[in-house]
């Protein structure tokens, strides 16, 4: 296996060799989701932090949710038991997909997902090896949804030099990050009350075009999410009219992940960014943006009436 | 010919409208619709024979996890007693279709009850999902609170705590339990509207 080889399905391929990594134990457990824990390097080095990656794989049809689930569900939790001295960053997430259709709309993973974490050994190891244990508690849904369990460990070996780059390991883990959002300096996003929804102005960084574009909300309570999001074109760059949850308020702030998909005879495929920005009052065009989009339809259709009616009569 | 495509279009626009209306169910502020459903003992239950009355509208599937929390604690049963103490009506609602999970026979449910311990009002059946929709109910549990003019006054989650543990109930905020109290006492209500959190209604 090269790891120098481009490829387009590299993540697809990642998946099929991971049998191979050395991957942790893998309970037994009568649910429809496994898990398994899977670390970057092959040994710990004391003091050099290594990313640790929490692999659910669901049977088909099954799913589980991200950190916000969305209209249901609950989102995968990790409590870590690591050795003493050891500590592990905050979890990091895929971009979700839309699950379901309306009213309920979910956020999650089908197939197969992974948390990464970065764990942080101490400077000082005297232990040969060092066992990584973490409870991991899910909900795995169908048509209908049960709550898994599972206990998950990882034995690694303790060494004092650097561990060499394992191309296999290497490749799978730069795969997943591929499916993990970024932050952006040159994407740019600008976020406006407009009546019941946020319209969220999305200027990407190049003049490439995107087919479709879909926000996620960190958390709920902020969008309506089983709403459609009106996705379009505007000056310079496109827009996404997300309609509001019903709140007290407007948030202050649009916080979550913002994928963009290419255009299928172009390549295809998609990339997610973080998306952080105020979210500034806009103009009021109306009390109910119903009434209103209702009476210009009602206005168009009649003006289209009496014209063609005119024509008619003169023909 | 063209009045009939103008009509087509308003009549498009019109539906469009009230489908965008209905997902989102009902505001809080306004009256709230009416129903009429049965129960399990075959009685029928019209929400406008409760004007007077506080009524909590629950929607409930003892299959779901999130359901079997806030009963299995003991947590759903206790509230129920609490308030239908105080002359509330308590109406838990099953809008699970034929065949998904969560339906069950007026017989079944009347085991189901007696097992669960309801101490609901009635539990009324809904298997076409009508009142579900009406309501724009997303989850079980997910909870509506009407005072005695017939006005919505709270949407959305039974607690603050979305998760499936029972571990979590004695530290979280009950938000059916504080509307109520705070309506009771002339106050506002400090958060009338929620995220309700849960399994997804099993609509056909």
């Amino acid at each position: 296996l090269s790891a120098l080889t481009p490829r387009r399905s590299s993540f697809a391929v990642a998946l099929i060799v991971l049998p191979l990594l050395a991957a942790g134990r893998e309970n037994s457990h009568p649910a429809h989701t496994r898990v398994s824990l899977v670390a970057e390097e092959g040994w710990i080095q004391p003091g050099r932090p290594f990313w640790v990656a929490v692999r659910l794989e669901m049977d088909p049809g099954w799913h589980t949710y991200w950190k916000n689930p969305g209209d249901s569900g609950a989102p995968t939790r990790v409590e870590w038991r690591l050795p003493e001295g050891f500590s592990a960053g905050p979890l990091r997430w895929p971009a979700p997909r839309r699950l379901g259709e309306p009213p309920v709309v979910n956020f999650g993973y089908e197939g197969k997902v992974a948390l990464l974490s970065e764990v942080t050994p101490p400077a000082k190891l005297s232990a040969r090896s060092a066992t990584l244990r973490a409870s991991v508690k899910w909900m795995e849904c169908e048509k209908e949804c049960l709550p898994g369990e599972d206990d998950v460990e990882l034995v690694l070996r303790v060494k004092p030099d650097v561990p060499p780059l394992d191309p296999e390991a290497a490749e799978f883990f730069a795969a997943m990050r591929r499916r993990f959002p970024r932050k952006s300096l040159e994407w740019k996003f600008l976020a406006q009350t407009r009546g019941e929804n946020i319209r969220l102005r999305i200027f990407p960084s190049s003049r490439e075009r995107w087919a479709a574009m879909t926000f996620f909300p960190e958390r709920r309570g902020v969008i309506d999410h089983s709403a459609p999001q009106g996705f379009g074109r505007t000056g310079g760059g496109y827009r996404l009219d997300l309609p509001m949850a019903e709140a007290v308020a407007p948030p202050d702030a649009l916080q979550g992940v913002l994928t963009v998909e290419r255009y299928a005879e172009e390549g295809g495929g998609a990339e997610a960014f973080e998306v952080d920005t105020p979210v500034e009052p806009g103009p009021e065009p109306a009390p109910g943006l119903w009434l209103f989009l209702g009476g210009s339809a009602v206005l168009v259709a009649a003006v289209l009436w009496i014209v063609r009616h005119k024509k008619g009569g003169r023909s | 010919m063209r009045a009939k495509k103008l009509f087509a279009v308003v009549q498009a626009a019109v539906l469009l409208a009230a489908a965008c209306a209905e997902a989102k169910g009902p505001a809080v502020g306004k009256p709230a619709p009416g129903f009429t459903l049965t129960d399990v003992e075959g009685e029928k239950h019209s929400l406008g024979d409760y004007k007077g009355n506080y009524v909590v509208l629950e929607w409930v599937n003892h299959g779901c996890p999130f359901v079997k929390k806030h009963y299995n604690s003991g947590n759903m049963q206790a509230l129920q007693k609490e308030t239908t103490e105080k002359d509330v009506v308590w109406l838990s609602i099953a809008s699970s279709a034929e065949g998904k999970q969560g339906h069950y026979t007026p017989q079944e449910w009347k085991k189901v009850n007696e097992e669960k311990k309801s101490a609901a009002s009635a539990v009324l059946l809904d298997a076409d999902g009508k009142v579900g929709k009406l309501y724009g109910a997303k989850t079980t549990p997910h909870m509506y609170v009407i005072d005695p003019q017939g006005v919505l006054i709270y949407k959305g989650a039974i607690d603050d705590k979305p998760t499936t543990d029972a571990e979590d109930v004695p530290g979280a905020r009950n938000y059916v339990r504080a509307a109520l109290e705070e309506s009771m006492a002339g106050k506002p209500i400090s958060e009338p509207v929620t995220e309700a959190y849960g399994c997804s209604v099993k609509y056909k």
